[in-house]
């Protein structure tokens, strides 16, 4: 992961703390439990392998946000015309997302993901890119994966929820 | 952690089967279910657990399962004695299983009352593969191979762990204290 820089160079971040409001206090879309399996050859391989492992379809790993559940408008980013894709993360206490490669960055030309946290680090709030944890961040980083087919992670086992927002550049086709 | 050496000679194979058949117990469940934790802990009979740790408790409940605690007492054979461990101690030593998506919340340990001056080490004994988490302050271990030793280098500080991986985690436990002679 390369820290690109934070958000706080904005003009205007004040966004940032209505959004993590707004997704602290509202349910997001439970996943996997009502997020059905990952597309793709890719996806459906990761999925087996997760039920495989003991993970539950049913289950409730954590939540998803987007611009169907999400009032807060989330600025537009100079992406040097390339098409955005966000979603936002929740893990409460105990939540997790095993480790996998995201499906969709296979689908989007060109695509680069970037992982920008809405809380500073706490204990028990891990994000693991391939052999590297993420940790002491501030609310407002910004991240970039190295490489957006990298395997990865995530995790809350502190004591307070755990909401980052991810984004995605690629080209269209 | 300080890296101490690799003892994966000392190792037995029968150790990690037992620990993998036998189910130990299921923590917290098993912890609570016939015992009055918090009761006995305001009576005095049980040394206070580390405010860390209560909030554990107070957030995540104590009717789940976050891991296998399989403690000594429990496997058919002994342990032979750690080589890394002076002559003159005593130790304890506790496995914990995590299948996958089983954790141990970030917390403190409590230095035990009578011996402030015991030593923690932390015992993969398998290799590490990705989704294996162990936090240990501000860093995550990883690379580590089956029977590498690890000493805790201070006793009081942030750890958690949890396995996003597909295959189960097995990590023993040993801790050194006291005076064979005491």
């Amino acid at each position: 992961m390369i820290k690109v820089g934070n958000l706080k160079t904005m003009t205007n971040t004040d966004w940032l703390d209505t959004l993590l409001k707004e997704v602290l206090s509202k349910e997001g879309l439970k996943r996997p439990k009502e997020g059905g399996k990952p597309e793709g050859k890719e996806g459906d391989a990761q999925w087996q392998k997760a039920i495989d492992a003991g993970y539950s379809p049913n289950d409730v790993y954590f939540q998803m946000f987007d611009k169907n559940n999400i009032e807060t408008e989330i600025p537009e980013f100079h992406t040097c015309g390339r098409s955005r894709h966000w979603w936002i993360t929740k893990m409460n206490p105990g939540n997790f997302m095993p480790m996998h490669v995201d499906p969709h960055t296979k689908q989007q030309k060109n695509a680069d993901r970037f992982w920008i946290p809405l809380q500073d680090w706490e204990h028990g709030h891990i994000f693991m890119y391939e052999n590297e944890s993420i940790c002491d961040y501030v609310k407002g980083d910004v991240y970039q994966y190295k490489d957006s087919q990298a395997l990865h992670g995530a995790a809350n086992i502190g004591l307070t929820p755990r909401v980052v927002l991810q984004i995605t550049l690629y080209e269209e086709e | 952690m300080y890296f101490v050496e690799n003892y994966a000679s000392w190792v037995k194979s029968n150790w990690i089967n037992e620990a993998l058949e036998k189910t130990g117990y299921r923590i917290p469940y098993d912890f609570f279910k016939d015992t009055k934790v918090f009761e006995e802990e305001e009576n005095g009979i049980r040394q206070s657990m580390d405010p860390s740790e209560r909030a554990i408790y107070d957030v995540y409940g104590t009717d789940g399962t976050f891991f296998h605690l399989l403690e000594a007492q429990l496997f058919s054979f002994e342990l032979d004695r750690p080589p890394w461990i002076e002559s003159n101690k005593k130790f304890t030593w506790w496995i914990t299983k995590m299948y996958p998506g089983q954790f141990i919340p970030a917390h403190q340990d409590v230095i035990k009352k009578h011996d402030p001056n015991s030593k923690r080490y932390w015992i993969p004994l398998f290799d590490w593969e990705p989704g294996h988490i162990f936090m240990y302050k501000k860093n995550a271990f990883i690379g580590y191979k089956a029977g590498d030793v690890f000493l805790y280098d201070d006793l009081r500080a942030w750890h958690c762990g949890i396995n996003i991986g597909t295959n189960v985690r097995l990590i023993m436990q040993v801790t050194s204290y006291g005076d064979i002679y005491d």
